[in-house]
Protein backbone atom coordinates (compact mmCIF):
# COMPACT_ATOMS: atom_id res chain seq x y z
CA UNK A 1 0.00 0.00 0.00
CA UNK A 2 2.58 2.71 1.21
CA UNK A 3 4.30 1.47 -2.45
CA UNK A 4 1.50 2.53 -4.28
CA UNK A 5 1.95 5.63 -2.85
CA UNK A 6 5.31 6.48 -3.42
CA UNK A 7 4.59 4.94 -7.02
CA UNK A 8 2.21 7.77 -7.43
CA UNK A 9 4.30 10.95 -6.39
CA UNK A 10 6.60 9.48 -9.18
CA UNK A 11 4.00 9.19 -11.12
CA UNK A 12 2.82 12.99 -11.24
CA UNK A 13 6.82 13.93 -11.13
CA UNK A 14 7.22 12.70 -14.12
CA UNK A 15 4.07 14.11 -15.78
CA UNK A 16 5.18 17.29 -14.04
CA UNK A 17 8.17 17.34 -16.06
CA UNK A 18 6.65 16.01 -19.18
CA UNK A 19 4.16 19.75 -19.13
CA UNK A 20 6.96 21.78 -18.18
CA UNK A 21 8.80 19.99 -21.66
CA UNK A 22 5.84 21.07 -23.28
CA UNK A 23 5.55 24.83 -22.28
CA UNK A 24 8.55 25.32 -22.77
CA UNK A 25 8.50 23.97 -26.43
CA UNK A 26 5.30 26.48 -26.77
CA UNK A 27 7.20 29.67 -24.90
CA UNK A 28 10.85 29.50 -25.59
CA UNK A 29 11.85 31.40 -28.72
CA UNK A 30 14.38 29.56 -30.89
CA UNK A 31 15.19 25.97 -32.20
CA UNK A 32 18.20 25.59 -29.74
CA UNK A 33 16.34 26.82 -26.62
CA UNK A 34 13.14 24.59 -27.14
CA UNK A 35 15.96 21.79 -27.62
CA UNK A 36 16.80 22.79 -23.69
CA UNK A 37 13.20 22.12 -22.98
CA UNK A 38 12.80 18.72 -24.76
CA UNK A 39 15.76 16.91 -24.42
CA UNK A 40 16.15 17.44 -20.81
CA UNK A 41 12.56 16.99 -19.25
CA UNK A 42 11.63 14.43 -21.81
CA UNK A 43 14.48 12.48 -20.15
CA UNK A 44 14.04 12.62 -16.40
CA UNK A 45 9.92 12.78 -17.27
CA UNK A 46 9.99 9.23 -18.86
CA UNK A 47 12.56 8.33 -16.22
CA UNK A 48 10.13 8.71 -13.39
CA UNK A 49 7.57 6.93 -15.03
CA UNK A 50 9.25 4.17 -15.41
CA UNK A 51 10.37 4.09 -11.90
CA UNK A 52 6.94 3.79 -10.40
CA UNK A 53 6.14 1.23 -12.89
CA UNK A 54 9.31 -0.47 -11.78
CA UNK A 55 7.55 -0.09 -8.08
CA UNK A 56 4.50 -1.20 -9.18
CA UNK A 57 4.90 -4.63 -10.81
CA UNK A 58 7.83 -5.54 -8.91
CA UNK A 59 8.70 -8.98 -10.99
CA UNK A 60 12.47 -8.88 -11.94
CA UNK A 61 12.58 -9.61 -15.52
CA UNK A 62 10.39 -6.90 -16.33
CA UNK A 63 11.83 -4.50 -13.93
CA UNK A 64 14.97 -5.52 -16.31
CA UNK A 65 13.23 -4.76 -19.55
CA UNK A 66 12.02 -1.56 -17.89
CA UNK A 67 15.50 -0.44 -16.67
CA UNK A 68 16.67 -1.22 -20.35
CA UNK A 69 13.70 1.19 -21.98
CA UNK A 70 14.96 3.91 -19.72
CA UNK A 71 18.93 2.96 -20.66
CA UNK A 72 17.56 3.54 -23.76
CA UNK A 73 15.89 6.24 -23.43
CA UNK A 74 18.82 8.11 -21.45
CA UNK A 75 21.09 7.47 -24.45
CA UNK A 76 18.98 8.02 -27.49
CA UNK A 77 17.30 11.31 -26.21
CA UNK A 78 20.55 13.51 -25.71
CA UNK A 79 21.84 11.91 -29.25
CA UNK A 80 18.63 12.67 -31.18
CA UNK A 81 18.60 16.45 -29.32
CA UNK A 82 22.73 17.27 -30.45
CA UNK A 83 21.20 15.96 -34.14
CA UNK A 84 19.13 18.21 -34.70
CA UNK A 85 21.10 21.49 -32.89
CA UNK A 86 23.49 20.18 -35.47
CA UNK A 87 21.71 20.51 -38.11
CA UNK A 88 20.25 23.18 -37.70
CA UNK A 89 23.26 24.77 -36.40
CA UNK A 90 24.68 23.62 -39.82
CA UNK A 91 22.20 25.38 -42.05
CA UNK A 92 22.30 28.35 -40.55
CA UNK A 93 19.25 28.43 -38.72
CA UNK A 94 19.04 32.17 -36.68
CA UNK A 95 19.37 32.33 -32.96
CA UNK A 96 17.21 34.58 -30.31
CA UNK A 97 17.74 37.92 -30.71
CA UNK A 98 20.73 38.91 -27.88
CA UNK A 99 22.35 35.99 -28.15
CA UNK A 100 26.15 35.75 -27.20
CA UNK A 101 29.35 34.29 -28.84
CA UNK A 102 32.18 33.33 -26.82
CA UNK A 103 34.94 31.89 -28.48
CA UNK A 104 37.40 30.29 -25.88
CA UNK A 105 39.05 27.62 -28.47
CA UNK A 106 41.60 30.22 -28.82
CA UNK A 107 42.37 31.43 -25.67
CA UNK A 108 43.18 27.74 -24.88
CA UNK A 109 45.23 27.19 -27.31
CA UNK A 110 47.12 29.97 -27.05
CA UNK A 111 47.45 29.34 -22.99
CA UNK A 112 48.49 25.92 -23.99
CA UNK A 113 51.25 27.21 -26.38
CA UNK A 114 52.40 28.92 -23.65
CA UNK A 115 52.36 26.53 -20.52
CA UNK A 116 54.01 24.52 -23.60
CA UNK A 117 56.59 26.90 -24.22
CA UNK A 118 57.15 27.22 -20.27
CA UNK A 119 57.89 23.29 -20.18
CA UNK A 120 60.54 23.21 -22.85
CA UNK A 121 62.31 26.07 -21.36
CA UNK A 122 62.72 24.42 -18.01
CA UNK A 123 63.72 21.27 -19.55
CA UNK A 124 66.36 23.74 -21.31
CA UNK A 125 67.37 25.11 -17.57
CA UNK A 126 67.35 21.38 -15.90
CA UNK A 127 69.39 20.25 -18.59
CA UNK A 128 72.40 22.97 -18.31
CA UNK B 1 37.12 -11.83 -37.77
CA UNK B 2 39.00 -14.50 -36.16
CA UNK B 3 42.04 -13.12 -36.27
CA UNK B 4 40.81 -9.84 -34.86
CA UNK B 5 38.91 -11.78 -31.69
CA UNK B 6 42.27 -13.84 -31.51
CA UNK B 7 44.05 -10.14 -30.96
CA UNK B 8 41.78 -9.41 -28.28
CA UNK B 9 40.67 -12.34 -26.77
CA UNK B 10 39.81 -10.67 -22.87
CA UNK B 11 37.33 -7.98 -25.18
CA UNK B 12 35.72 -10.70 -27.03
CA UNK B 13 35.12 -12.63 -23.76
CA UNK B 14 33.68 -9.81 -21.96
CA UNK B 15 31.39 -9.28 -25.07
CA UNK B 16 30.52 -12.33 -25.08
CA UNK B 17 29.42 -13.11 -21.35
CA UNK B 18 27.59 -9.61 -21.38
CA UNK B 19 25.96 -10.46 -23.98
CA UNK B 20 24.61 -13.83 -21.62
CA UNK B 21 23.64 -11.84 -19.03
CA UNK B 22 21.34 -9.87 -20.76
CA UNK B 23 19.84 -12.96 -22.48
CA UNK B 24 19.38 -14.52 -19.19
CA UNK B 25 17.71 -11.39 -17.81
CA UNK B 26 15.51 -11.14 -20.47
CA UNK B 27 14.71 -15.24 -20.84
CA UNK B 28 14.46 -15.57 -17.46
CA UNK B 29 14.81 -19.22 -17.09
CA UNK B 30 17.29 -21.60 -16.45
CA UNK B 31 16.67 -24.51 -18.70
CA UNK B 32 19.56 -26.20 -20.61
CA UNK B 33 17.76 -25.62 -24.03
CA UNK B 34 17.94 -21.79 -22.89
CA UNK B 35 21.20 -21.38 -22.01
CA UNK B 36 22.36 -23.44 -25.36
CA UNK B 37 20.45 -21.06 -27.71
CA UNK B 38 21.55 -18.39 -25.93
CA UNK B 39 25.16 -19.29 -26.05
CA UNK B 40 25.10 -19.73 -30.05
CA UNK B 41 23.75 -16.38 -30.53
CA UNK B 42 26.11 -14.20 -28.36
CA UNK B 43 28.88 -16.70 -29.89
CA UNK B 44 27.75 -15.53 -33.88
CA UNK B 45 27.02 -11.68 -32.42
CA UNK B 46 30.86 -11.61 -31.03
CA UNK B 47 32.30 -13.15 -33.93
CA UNK B 48 30.11 -10.47 -36.66
CA UNK B 49 30.53 -7.35 -34.32
CA UNK B 50 34.32 -7.39 -33.80
CA UNK B 51 35.49 -5.20 -36.41
CA UNK B 52 32.97 -2.55 -34.85
CA UNK B 53 33.60 -3.17 -31.45
CA UNK B 54 37.51 -4.34 -30.68
CA UNK B 55 40.02 -2.51 -32.89
CA UNK B 56 43.45 -3.52 -32.64
CA UNK B 57 45.43 0.04 -31.35
CA UNK B 58 42.68 0.62 -28.55
CA UNK B 59 42.37 -2.95 -26.65
CA UNK B 60 39.80 -3.29 -24.43
CA UNK B 61 40.67 -3.44 -20.50
CA UNK B 62 38.68 -2.69 -18.10
CA UNK B 63 39.97 -2.34 -14.52
CA UNK B 64 37.88 -2.16 -10.86
CA UNK B 65 39.43 1.30 -10.54
CA UNK B 66 37.48 2.23 -13.76
CA UNK B 67 34.49 0.76 -12.37
CA UNK B 68 34.52 1.94 -9.47
CA UNK B 69 35.48 5.98 -10.99
CA UNK B 70 31.73 5.05 -13.58
CA UNK B 71 29.71 4.15 -10.87
CA UNK B 72 30.76 7.48 -8.71
CA UNK B 73 30.49 9.33 -11.94
CA UNK B 74 26.71 7.83 -13.09
CA UNK B 75 25.21 9.16 -8.89
CA UNK B 76 26.59 12.60 -10.04
CA UNK B 77 25.11 12.71 -13.35
CA UNK B 78 21.96 11.05 -12.14
CA UNK B 79 21.81 14.34 -9.28
CA UNK B 80 23.11 16.64 -12.37
CA UNK B 81 20.00 15.75 -14.64
CA UNK B 82 17.79 15.87 -11.94
CA UNK B 83 19.06 19.87 -10.99
CA UNK B 84 19.17 20.46 -14.62
CA UNK B 85 15.24 19.96 -14.66
CA UNK B 86 14.35 21.36 -11.92
CA UNK B 87 16.43 24.73 -13.24
CA UNK B 88 14.60 24.10 -16.78
CA UNK B 89 11.29 24.28 -15.08
CA UNK B 90 12.27 27.50 -13.00
CA UNK B 91 13.06 29.07 -15.88
CA UNK B 92 10.14 28.28 -18.29
CA UNK B 93 7.24 28.89 -15.15
CA UNK B 94 9.11 31.61 -14.78
CA UNK B 95 6.63 34.63 -16.26
CA UNK B 96 9.84 36.66 -17.36
CA UNK B 97 11.35 34.53 -18.46
CA UNK B 98 14.77 35.02 -17.49
CA UNK B 99 17.08 33.66 -20.88
CA UNK B 100 20.27 35.09 -22.33
CA UNK B 101 20.80 32.23 -25.26
CA UNK B 102 24.45 31.98 -26.79
CA UNK B 103 27.01 29.79 -28.35
CA UNK B 104 30.56 28.66 -26.75
CA UNK B 105 33.35 27.14 -28.79
CA UNK B 106 35.72 25.75 -26.58
CA UNK B 107 38.46 23.10 -26.36
CA UNK B 108 38.49 18.86 -25.33
CA UNK B 109 40.96 16.95 -24.60
CA UNK B 110 38.92 13.46 -24.73
CA UNK B 111 40.48 10.61 -26.85
CA UNK B 112 38.51 7.57 -26.35
CA UNK B 113 35.44 7.42 -28.63
CA UNK B 114 33.25 5.74 -26.22
CA UNK B 115 34.50 8.49 -23.86
CA UNK B 116 33.81 11.09 -25.70
CA UNK B 117 30.04 9.84 -26.70
CA UNK B 118 29.50 9.71 -22.96
CA UNK B 119 30.87 13.37 -22.48
CA UNK B 120 28.82 14.85 -24.88
CA UNK B 121 25.92 13.23 -23.91
CA UNK B 122 26.25 14.08 -19.87
CA UNK B 123 26.89 17.70 -21.94
CA UNK B 124 23.69 17.17 -23.00
CA UNK B 125 21.67 16.22 -19.95
CA UNK B 126 23.20 18.85 -18.06
CA UNK B 127 21.90 21.89 -16.56
CA UNK B 128 21.64 24.63 -19.32
CA UNK B 129 23.62 22.86 -21.86
CA UNK B 130 23.48 20.82 -24.76
CA UNK B 131 26.09 20.22 -27.46
CA UNK B 132 26.19 21.17 -31.23
CA UNK B 133 28.91 19.94 -32.54
CA UNK B 134 32.25 17.82 -31.64
CA UNK B 135 34.97 17.68 -34.14
CA UNK B 136 38.19 16.06 -33.53
CA UNK B 137 38.99 18.47 -30.48
CA UNK B 138 36.81 21.22 -31.43
CA UNK B 139 33.53 21.42 -29.00
CA UNK B 140 30.91 23.79 -29.69
CA UNK B 141 27.96 24.35 -27.08
CA UNK B 142 24.34 26.05 -26.79
CA UNK B 143 24.36 27.35 -23.19
CA UNK B 144 20.93 28.67 -21.77
CA UNK B 145 22.39 31.56 -20.01
CA UNK B 146 25.43 32.97 -19.72
CA UNK B 147 26.66 31.93 -15.93
CA UNK B 148 26.26 28.32 -17.22
CA UNK B 149 28.41 28.90 -20.34
CA UNK B 150 31.14 30.49 -18.37
CA UNK B 151 30.85 27.88 -15.74
CA UNK B 152 31.57 24.75 -18.26
CA UNK B 153 34.96 25.69 -18.76
CA UNK B 154 35.66 24.18 -14.66
CA UNK B 155 33.06 21.21 -14.98
CA UNK B 156 33.68 18.58 -11.83
CA UNK B 157 32.50 16.09 -14.46
CA UNK B 158 34.82 16.89 -17.36
CA UNK B 159 38.19 16.39 -14.71
CA UNK B 160 36.71 13.30 -13.57
CA UNK B 161 36.35 11.58 -17.34
CA UNK B 162 39.78 13.00 -17.64
CA UNK B 163 40.40 10.89 -14.62
CA UNK B 164 38.36 7.82 -15.79
CA UNK B 165 40.90 8.10 -19.34
CA UNK B 166 44.31 8.25 -17.49
CA UNK B 167 43.89 4.74 -16.10
CA UNK B 168 44.44 3.55 -20.11
CA UNK B 169 47.46 5.80 -20.47
CA UNK B 170 49.27 4.22 -17.94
Amino acid sequence: MVLQYIAIIFLFGGFFFLLVGVVGLLRLPDVYTRMHAMGKCDTLGAGLMLIALMLLIGDLTNITKLLLIGVMIATINPIITHLIAKTAYNRGTPMAEGSFLINEYVASQRRRRREQVQTIKKGDESSK
Amino acid sequence: MLRRMKGDLVGSIFIFILLMVFWLLISASADWQHILVGAIFSFILTVFWTNLNISEEYKTEFTIKQLFLLIIYFIHLAKEIVLANITVAMIVLNPNLPISPGMVIMRCDLRRSLIRVLYVNSITLCPGTITVELEDNLLIVHAFTRTYAEELEHWPLYQKLLKIEDVYKK
